[in-house]
């Protein structure tokens, strides 16, 4: 609830940003990470009503809490920054599509139709359930997108000197290093207790933003 | 030609060349003998007088050339014109000829305005055409139609964000004369960074760094949207490739 609770103010930090500046790429962000607050309301559902992931309604929950704040926030934040980085015409769609459509076909895949011990989750050291198969190919295509979008803004940091950019790139980098442990049911706290942290950093990365 | 003194109404006389007018000129009339003041004349191409008025702030004795009367506040100027005025700004930072037309009562107030915040680089019949009919104005200008308010034309928005602050913060301070000064500096401040720029950058250099060699340079204190101010006042200049020079980073305008 105080992860949903930080990300909803760092989209609200975005939605100011756009405010102060009516560009539609900041509006875009503040509407990802208003979808992966609502992810982790889900999450937080199933938390508070001991429903276990390994059920049919804890998996489909789980999928839905992956696909809004995988989905809906990486791909709307790769949709709205690719044009940063190149003016190539299909750019934007090419690269959005190479990360939702692994991401969304693999998740449903794991989670719905392929059976526990299935040979696709290869990069699973827990238990092979279809729900731990799902976490581990979150991890595994979200990872490497999580981590160019960090580089891209600390790279900007190492150009540009804004503090706004330094932020938002250590805030990625960080959730890209724990999102390792995030499958992992005994490091849940320490998970959420990080991706809090990063989380702020992102929003106060918003509001510097704003106040350029 | 006559021209009765607004202040103690005793006439002096001003010579005008009409032929080489282009639109409305003001032409300076010194302090003399029968008039202890200095007069800002007002003569379109027919030789018709619209405005006389006193120059304030020069002595008698002060050497002068530079109109600086009073126009409209900052703050009247931003509310009249709204985002028009920032452009008109632009247009003469950026060395675009800048046409005021129709209503000339209001264009002469703007023209002192913009002589205030630009007092050497702003001249009327060169960068700044006062004139009655808005379809005579050149192609290329940045035409303002004084009656409404209108702007028509293409102007370079790239020091749009730093002039938006200067007069924001400008007119946060409830003193016209301390916001007109505060604009007048960074204006200066920004040409004299795009001074730097031309003499010092020979090779790419990244924004972090060229912000801090100007601030070293000249004391003055930029942010990011000032150095795109500064480039669009290089390639003004003609000095694209020296403006190329600068990586402004991949998230520019995020």
């Amino acid at each position: 609830m105080v992860s949903a609770s930080v990300a909803v103010l760092a989209g609200l930090a975005f939605v100011l940003a756009y405010m102060e500046e009516r560009k539609r790429t900041r509006v875009m962000w503040g509407m990802a990470f208003i979808l992966y607050a609502i992810g982790h309301l889900i999450n937080s559902w199933l938390v508070f009503n001991e429903i276990p992931v390994t059920s049919p309604l804890g998996t489909f929950a789980m999928w839905v809490y992956v696909n809004f704040g995988g989905t809906g926030t990486v791909g709307l934040i790769l949709f709205a920054t690719v044009p940063f980085l190149t003016k190539k015409s299909y750019a934007r769609e090419i690269i959005t599509m190479a990360y939702v459509i692994p991401y969304v076909v693999g998740t449903t895949m794991f989670a719905f139709f392929l059976p526990d011990n299935t040979p696709w989750a290869f990069f699973n050291p827990q238990e092979h359930v279809q729900v731990n198969n799902m976490s581990w190919w979150v991890v595994v295509v979200l990872v490497p997108f999580v981590l160019v979008i960090g580089t891209v803004f600390l790279n900007h940091y190492r150009v540009t000197g804004q503090t706004w950019s330094v932020l938002i790139g250590v805030s990625f980098v960080l959730y890209a290093a724990i999102l390792f442990i995030w499958p992992v049911p005994e490091l849940k706290w320490l998970f959420y207790t990080l991706r809090t942290f990063s989380v702020t950093m992102l929003g106060a990365g918003g509001v510097l933003l704003a106040k350029e | 030609m006559r021209v009765e003194c607004p202040v103690c109404k005793k006439e002096k006389k001003i010579e005008i060349d009409p032929t080489s007018a282009k639109g409305i000129v003001c032409y300076l009339a010194p302090a003399d003998k029968v008039c202890e003041h200095i007069l800002l004349v007002f003569v379109d191409e027919k030789g018709n007088i619209h405005r006389v008025q006193r120059l304030d702030h020069i002595g008698v004795d002060t050497a002068v050339g530079i109109p600086r009367a009073r126009g409209m506040s900052l703050r009247g100027a931003m509310k009249v014109f709204g985002p028009v005025f920032t452009d008109m700004i632009s247009a003469v930072l950026l060395g675009k000829t800048l046409v005021l037309c129709d209503d000339v009562d209001v264009a002469i107030t703007v023209y002192n305005t913009l002589a205030r915040l630009f007092t050497t680089s702003v001249s009327l019949g060169e960068n700044v055409l006062i004139i009655e009919d808005c379809t005579q104005a050149p192609d290329d200008a940045y035409v303002v139609n004084c009656r409404y308010a209108i702007g028509r034309g293409d102007v370079d928005t790239s020091a749009h964000k730093s002039l938006e602050r200067y007069l924001r913060e400008a007119i946060a301070v409830n003193d016209n004369e301390a916001a007109v000064m505060f604009v007048r500096q960074r204006l200066s401040g920004l040409q004299r960074a795009a001074d730097v720029v031309s003499e010092k950058v020979e090779a790419r250099i990244n924004v972090k760094n060229l912000i801090a060699m100007i601030e070293q340079e000249t004391g003055i204190t930029f942010k990011y949207d000032d150095i795109h101010a500064i480039l669009a006042l290089l390639r003004s200049r003609g000095q694209t490739e020296r403006a190329d020079l600068v990586q402004m980073g991949d998230l520019n305008g995020f």
